[in-house]
């Protein structure tokens, strides 16, 4: 039960995104990838759920490889494996509980859980994800633009939530979000993970993030895989990247510690 | 040069195999799956409520250019009582469907690539894909069906109102008053005719609705990404519609001649 | 369509006249070098699709005028006159000109529509250059010239593809049919044409600048703004040709 990335490449025209990109992400980790802009972390995840595929190698997903999978059977395998866009990614025409509602009533769900077909069971599966991402279910009558962009953040969790799969991929969670969101944001990750025993694969650039929830790291960079650890191993490490990424999050502990002193 | 011209030959004729492609693939989905009805009623009150007002306005308008275009022709022929008949005839055959369709190339399709531009690029349509639906039979066959449905009303409605702004402005300006006008219209205009002007109409709200989509659906880059898809549907539809007038206008007269040949029927 | 883009079109529109009495006056230097840009870019770049979009207009005129003339007439020897003035006055300008509202008015939006939500609108603004006259005037003037240009060349292949039509399927022969068109468009024919296609050019980017510059929110902003001044350039487009029919019938 995992994810195994075997000899995988990738490129969009003369650029090459990946190259050769060979490893596993296991059962229950929480693992980050990490890197600079445009090193194909992104297309990185949306390998994973199919929404791009690979020019060689393949991806498997408990067994079975993503590429050569028909629509009916990736649709099997969506239903397993959740994912948070870096825009919130609501549909701007339905309200809160529609769009949390969304994943319940696609075909292959409704074939698999026929007790969720009507509207009260579905209300409190919503009530219930929207409860778990700390928002009230004041907010289910309302749309997309009329709440903040964290809570968008969190309604966009829940819905990946709601058909409960066993992998959650989140493309850049706590881009453009105020410091304390992220906190929150972060937090939530691993409270999810924990307790729902979810595997949970985050693509960010945020390496305070990555060293305080991370089980694993997986830095790349120019297509290849710099280095895949531990955040121990991440703190002792001497590759230039990852110390430049280091001393960027030692400043900003820095920064909060003097805060505290003071 | 001949290099270039062959790129941008090449080019066109992969736009149009992925065009085709993707509209086929929408067929596809809408005869496989089941339809949203609701979807549909509700794409196509907004395409009612987004065009009603200017095709209105249009349609007089195009009506009365065509009367005063014809009106100054005649007169050297001095043939004004065919007024009525010929502007008629024109404006239901060919000028009233090709101009109103390009309105509703900026009304309907600029629009519908805009909504459907904007949908990928902020990643709601991968979302629809992950959360496991069909985005196509989600977002695209409403869309479709309810355009090309919708245009067809439009493009009908925008015909009659032209011909009554014609006849406005040619009791207006041009003295010939209603009964005359109105008289010469059953010679040049029957059931041929009226034929020709609905086909015309549905072969253009497929290429609004079919390149519109398209446009949207395969958008990418941020901003600058759906205000290309928006230019490109708008443009396109209106390159890819003077192109169908053409090949329309031959087929329908080959048509036309075929049955005349066949049971020597003459029919307006 | 807003108030907001009404008084920026009064403003884009007082602005551009200012701009241009001054240039003339030689008050201010002429920019030669972005106006051929802009030439290159809103006429040049459109002339394959308007040639072929034109050719193709020029081949079922022919068809429908001659089916006409054969319903009232039973005779097809009108045609070169008909069509020939029907094109020059009418055809020959609409359909070029509603085809570069679709090309180069709509991507005039998409551009400024992108600068303004990325803010380099105000970048422009804070180095102290005018963003009116920077961005629109040599659209302005370049849209005026390439415009009057574009629909001389579709009159001529509009008149070539239905003269070859007329050739080929209703045996007319060439000089035949030069010879009556030639008789039947006069010269004031042209200049009316020649004015539609100066004015429709004066319009169409100050609408497309006016919407750009009013875009606001991200993509969605963009392309609302990019639907909208398509529209309501159409319908202007529609509405003046009108207006200047109706005011040429009056004149000539």
């Amino acid at each position: 039960m995992s994810i195994r990335f075997v000899n995988v490449s990738k490129s969009f025209g003369p650029r090459k995104i990946l190259q050769n990109i060979s490893f596993e992400i296991l059962k229950g980790e929480i693992l980050f990838i990490l890197g600079k802009s445009g090193v194909g972390k992104s297309v990185t995840l949306k390998q994973i759920v199919g929404l791009m595929k690979p020019d060689e190698g393949d991806i498997y997903l408990d067994g079975a490889p993503i590429s050569k999978l028909s629509l009916e059977e990736l649709a099997v395998i969506r239903s397993q494996c959740g994912m948070v866009f870096q825009h919130p990614a609501l549909l701007d025409s339905l309200n809160v509980f529609e769009n949390v509602a969304f994943g319940l009533g696609t075909p292959q769900y409704m074939k698999t859980h026929p007790t969720l077909l009507s509207q009260e069971a579905k209300k409190s599966v919503v009530i219930d994800k929207l409860k778990r991402v700390h928002l009230t279910d004041s907010i289910l009558e309302r749309f997309p633009p009329e709440i903040s962009h964290g809570m968008q953040k969190r309604t966009s969790i829940a819905r990946t939530l709601a058909p409960e799969p066993s992998y959650i991929l989140f493309d850049e969670p706590t881009t453009g979000l105020d410091p304390i969101t992220t906190r929150a944001i972060t937090d939530l990750i691993f409270e999810l993970s924990r307790e729902l025993k979810i595997t949970s694969v985050v693509v960010s650039h945020d390496m305070a993030c990555a060293l305080s929830i991370a089980d694993r790291i997986l830095v790349l960079d120019q297509g290849e895989i710099l280095a895949l650890g531990t955040p121990e191993e991440m703190r002792k490490s001497k590759i230039p990247l990852i110390v430049d990424f280091l001393s960027e999050t030692l400043f900003q502990e820095d920064e909060i510690t003097q805060k505290e002193v003071k | 040069m001949r290099k270039l011209s062959g790129k941008i030959l090449s080019s066109f004729f992969h736009e149009v195999g992925s065009l085709t492609h993707f509209f086929v693939l929408t067929i596809r989905t809408f005869f496989r799956t089941q339809g949203n009805s609701k979807a549909i009623m509700a794409h196509l009150s907004t395409v009612f409520s987004r065009s009603f007002s200017t095709v209105l306005f249009a349609g007089v308008f195009v009506g009365a250019i065509l009367v005063l275009q014809f009106n100054l022709m005649l007169k050297n022929f001095d043939a004004q009582i065919y007024l009525g008949g010929l502007n008629t005839s024109a404006l239901v055959r060919e000028i009233g469907p090709l101009i109103i369709s390009f309105l509703l190339a900026g009304k309907i399709g600029a629009f519908t690539a805009a909504e459907l531009g904007t949908m990928r690029v902020t990643e709601q349509i991968d979302a629809i894909e992950c959360l496991g639906m069909n985005p196509i039979q989600y977002l695209v066959v409403p869309r479709m069906i309810s355009i090309i449905v919708g245009s067809q009303f439009l493009l009908i409605l925008g015909l009659i109102i032209g011909i009554l702004g014609a006849m406005g402005i040619a009791s207006l300006f041009c003295g010939v008053n209603f009964l005359q006008f109105s008289s010469s219209i059953p010679r040049f205009t029957g059931i041929w005719t009226l034929a020709s002007g609905f086909f015309k109409s549905l072969v253009y709200g497929i290429i609004v609705a079919g390149v519109a989509c398209y446009k949207g659906y395969t958008a990418s880059g941020g901003a600058r990404g759906v205000g290309r898809a928006v230019t490109q549907a708008a443009a396109y539809i209106c390159f890819y519609i003077v192109i169908a007038n053409f090949l329309t206008s031959y087929f329908l007269d080959f048509i036309h001649e075929f049955f005349n040949l066949l049971w020597g029927v003459h029919t307006a | 369509m807003t108030l907001e883009v009404v008084l920026l079109l009064k403003k884009i529109t007082l602005q551009m006249m200012d701009i241009f009495q001054k240039t003339l006056l030689g008050q201010i230097p002429l920019r030669k070098s972005e106006i051929v840009q802009a030439i290159v870019s809103s006429g040049i770049e459109t002339l394959p699709i308007i040639s072929v979009s034109t050719a193709f207009t020029g081949l079922v005129v022919t068809n429908e005028i001659a089916w006409h003339l054969h319903e009232s007439l039973q005779s097809v020897t009108m045609m070169p006159g008909f069509t020939g003035q029907f094109v020059v006055r009418e055809l020959g300008i609409a359909i070029p000109a509603l085809l570069i509202v679709a090309n180069s008015g709509a991507s005039t939006t998409a551009e400024i529509g992108t600068m303004k939500i990325t803010d380099q609108i105000d970048a422009l603004t804070l180095l102290g250059i005018d963003p009116i006259s920077f961005l629109v005037f040599p659209r302005f003037i370049a849209s005026m010239i390439s415009m009057s240009c574009l629909i001389v060349i579709s009159v001529f292949i509009t008149l070539i593809c239905a003269s070859a039509v007329a050739v080929l399927k209703y045996h007319f022969t060439v000089p035949e049919y030069f010879n009556a068109t030639v008789h039947f468009i006069h010269p004031k024919d042209l200049v009316g044409a020649l004015i539609k296609g100066v004015v429709f050019g004066a319009v169409i980017p100050i609408i497309s600048c006016a919407y750009g510059f009013q875009c606001k929110g991200g993509a969605e902003g963009v392309g609302l703004a990019t639907t909208n001044s398509v529209v309501t350039s159409t319908l202007t487009v529609i509405c003046l040709d009108f207006l200047l029919t109706y005011l040429f019938t009056l004149l000539f």
